[in-house]
C-alpha cells in the first residue's frame, strides 16, 4: 500500500532552486503525531519525576539534618548531665505542664550550660529552631522506667527529655532519650571493732556512733553480731 | 406455706453464715496458734498450784508450743493455760484478748539475768505476783542462766503458791505445796526456756556520718550489706540523711516513716532506698537492725555495709 510517487518542491537557497524530492512511500501525518504525542508523555511523566525526587531528596537531606541537629543536641545534654547532674536538677522536669518550658545547651561557654528558650541553626541556608523539653520520670517494677510517668514511682534522678527540631512551615523532628544520673560513688564500712562514741564526720573508719546493749561488735573482728548468740 | 419455706431459707442462709464464720474463726485461730512465737521448752512446760492444779506455759500441740509464752530480756510476754481457771496473761501487750495497756498496765518483768517480779492477771484469781514477801516468807521465780530452768513460786492471794519446779525446797515456803520431784516421791516438772540471760533477740547500731562530699548534696540509691543470714533471722536498715553534718537525723524507711524499715531477703541483695526520700543530701547515716530467730538460737552476721549514691 506503500506509494511509491515522488514529488518535488522548491525551495530557494543562495538564490538557486534546489530541488528536494521526498519518496512518497513514507509516515503519514497522524502517524508522526501520535509518535510525538507518546514521546511527549514519556519526556513529560520523566520530568514530573525528577522534580519529585529533587523534591524528596531535598526534605530528605532536611529531615537527616534536623536529625542530626536533634542528636547532636541530646549529645551535648548528656554531657552536661554527666559532669554535674545539678546543672540539670536547677530545670527539674514537668510531667503535668501543657507547654514546658524549652531550653537549649549553650556550647559558646566551658563547660556547656543549659540556657531557656531555643536557639536557631542554619544548615544549607535553611534555618532549624532546636530546643529541649525535660520531663519527669518514674521507676516501677524492677527500677523499670514507666512508660506512663507516675508521681507516686518519681526517679528525680532520671528525666525524659525531648529534643525538638522545626523549620519551615510546620515541619518538625523530635527524638526522646531518658537520661540518669549515673555518677556514681560508694561509703563502705567494713568493721567496727573501733567502738562507739564517734558521733560525728567519719574520721575512724572502724568505728560507729552508738549501739544498744544487744550488739556485739568485738566478738569478731570486722562484724557485727548479737550478744550471747552462739555462732 | 410460702412463708414456712421463706423462713427455712432464711434458717439455711444463718447456718451458712454461722458455718462461714466458725471457719473462718477456726482458720484464723489455728494460724496465730502456729505463728505464736513462744521460746518455753515443748518438754518442760509445767507449773503447779494446789487449787488450780497444773498451769500449761506452752499447750505443746504438733511439735510446737502453740502458745505464745516467751522470755525476753525485760519481760514475759503471752498467756499461760489452766484448764481449771482459763489463761493467765503474762503481760497486758498479749492478754487473749489482744493488748489492753491503754486501759491498764501490767506484765512479769525480767531483770535481764533472769531475775522475774511484776504481776500476771487471771479472771478467776486475779493478780498472780512474781516477786515479793507474804508472811514472811520472801518468794520470787527465778530463770537459771545456765539451763534456762524456772525456779520458785508465785503467789496469787486466792490460789496460794504456785510452784515453777518441782525442785523447789517447799519446806521454807508452805507444807502442802507441791514441789517434790518423782526421786522424792513427787512428780518432774518444771518451766524451762531457751532464753539465756545477756542473750538479745535483736540488737540495733547508729553509724557515724558519712560525707558524701558533694557539696549540693548526693542522690541516694540503695544499701547492700554482706555476711549471713540463717533463716527465721533478719537484718534491717534505716536511713537519715541531712545537708547538715549536725543533722537532723530522722531514721527512715521505705515509706518515709520512723517505723518502718528496709528490708533484705539476703545478703548481696542491693535494696533500693527511696528516691525521693534522700535526694540531694551531703550527709548520711544509717541504722542497722540484726534480729535473731524466736528461739534465739541462731542470729544474722554483717561484714560490710556499703551505701551507693549518686553525685
Amino acid at each position: 500500500m506503500t506509494r511509491n510517487k515522488v514529488v518535488s518542491i522548491s525551495v530557494f537557497r543562495s538564490m538557486q532552486i534546489i530541488k528536494i524530492k521526498f519518496n512518497e512511500g513514507g509516515q503519514s501525518l497522524i502517524e508522526i503525531l501520535i509518535a510525538m504525542g507518546i514521546v511527549g508523555f514519556f519526556i513529560g511523566g520523566a520530568v514530573l519525576s525528577a522534580q519529585l525526587a529533587l523534591r524528596l531528596s531535598a526534605q530528605n537531606k532536611n529531615l537527616q539534618a534536623a536529625a542530626f541537629l536533634a542528636q547532636e543536641l541530646l549529645d551535648n545534654f548528656t554531657v552536661v548531665g554527666e559532669r554535674d547532674w545539678h546543672r540539670v536538677d536547677m530545670y527539674g522536669g514537668d510531667a503535668l505542664a501543657e507547654s514546658p518550658a524549652q531550653y537549649f545547651i549553650d556550647i559558646s561557654v566551658t563547660p556547656f550550660v543549659i540556657s531557656p528558650s531555643s536557639e536557631s541553626v542554619v544548615v544549607d541556608g535553611i534555618t532549624y529552631t532546636r530546643y529541649l523539653v525535660f520531663l519527669k520520670a518514674s521507676r516501677g517494677v524492677g527500677e523499670a522506667i514507666e512508660a506512663v510517668y507516675s508521681s507516686a514511682n518519681e526517679d528525680p534522678g532520671t528525666l525524659r527529655v525531648v529534643a525538638n527540631v522545626e523549620w519551615g512551615a510546620g515541619s518538625k523532628v523530635d527524638i526522646t532519650k531518658f537520661v540518669t544520673r549515673s555518677k556514681n560513688s560508694k561509703n563502705a564500712q567494713t568493721d567496727w571493732a573501733g567502738g562507739n562514741g564517734q558521733s560525728g564526720v567519719v574520721g575512724d573508719p572502724g568505728k560507729y556512733d552508738a549501739a544498744d546493749a544487744g550488739i556485739d561488735v568485738t566478738g569478731k573482728k570486722g562484724a557485727i553480731r548479737l550478744n550471747g548468740i552462739t555462732y | 406455706m410460702r412463708t414456712e419455706k421463706l423462713k427455712n431459707l432464711k434458717n439455711i442462709k444463718i447456718r451458712i453464715f454461722c458455718i462461714l464464720l466458725f471457719s473462718i474463726s477456726l482458720v484464723f485461730w489455728f494460724f496465730s496458734a502456729v505463728l505464736a512465737a513462744s521460746n518455753i521448752s515443748t518438754t518442760n512446760h509445767w507449773a503447779w498450784n494446789d487449787v488450780i492444779g497444773w498451769i500449761d506455759f506452752c499447750s505443746f500441740s504438733g511439735g510446737v508450743c502453740t502458745s505464745n509464752v516467751s522470755v525476753f530480756n525485760d519481760r514475759l510476754e503471752g498467756y499461760a493455760k489452766s484448764t481449771a481457771v482459763g489463761d493467765i496473761a503474762l503481760n497486758c501487750n498479749s492478754t487473749p484478748g489482744g493488748p489492753t495497756c491503754s486501759t491498764i498496765d501490767f506484765k512479769v518483768s525480767n531483770n535481764g539475768v533472769g531475775v522475774l517480779s511484776g504481776y500476771a492477771w487471771n479472771d478467776v484469781l486475779g493478780w498472780i505476783s512474781f516477786s515479793g514477801s507474804e508472811g514472811g516468807v520472801v518468794y520470787g521465780v527465778i530463770i537459771d542462766s545456765a539451763t534456762g530452768d524456772f525456779s520458785g513460786f508465785a503467789w496469787s492471794e486466792i490460789a496460794g503458791w504456785i510452784s515453777f519446779n518441782c525442785g523447789n525446797d517447799f519446806d521454807n515456803i508452805a507444807p502442802g505445796v507441791q514441789a517434790k520431784c518423782f526421786s522424792d516421791g513427787g512428780i518432774d516438772y518444771k518451766i524451762n526456756t531457751s532464753w539465756r540471760p545477756g542473750v538479745y533477740s535483736s540488737g540495733e547500731l547508729i553509724s557515724s556520718i558519712f560525707d558524701t562530699g558533694v557539696g549540693e548534696g548526693a542522690a541516694l540509691n540503695s544499701i547492700i550489706w554482706q555476711g549471713s543470714q540463717p533463716a527465721g533471722t533478719a537484718v534491717k536498715f534505716q536511713i537519715a540523711s541531712s545537708n547538715s553534718s549536725i543533722g537532723p537525723w530522722v531514721y527512715v524507711g521505705p515509706d518515709n516513716s520512723t517505723t518502718d524499715f528496709y528490708l533484705s531477703t539476703s545478703p548481696g541483695i542491693s535494696i533500693i532506698l527511696d528516691k525521693t526520700d534522700h535526694y540531694n543530701k551531703k550527709y548520711f547515716r544509717y541504722k542497722v537492725r540484726l534480729e535473731s530467730n524466736v528461739g534465739g538460737t541462731v542470729a544474722p552476721e554483717v561484714n560490710d555495709i556499703v551505701v551507693n549514691w549518686s553525685q
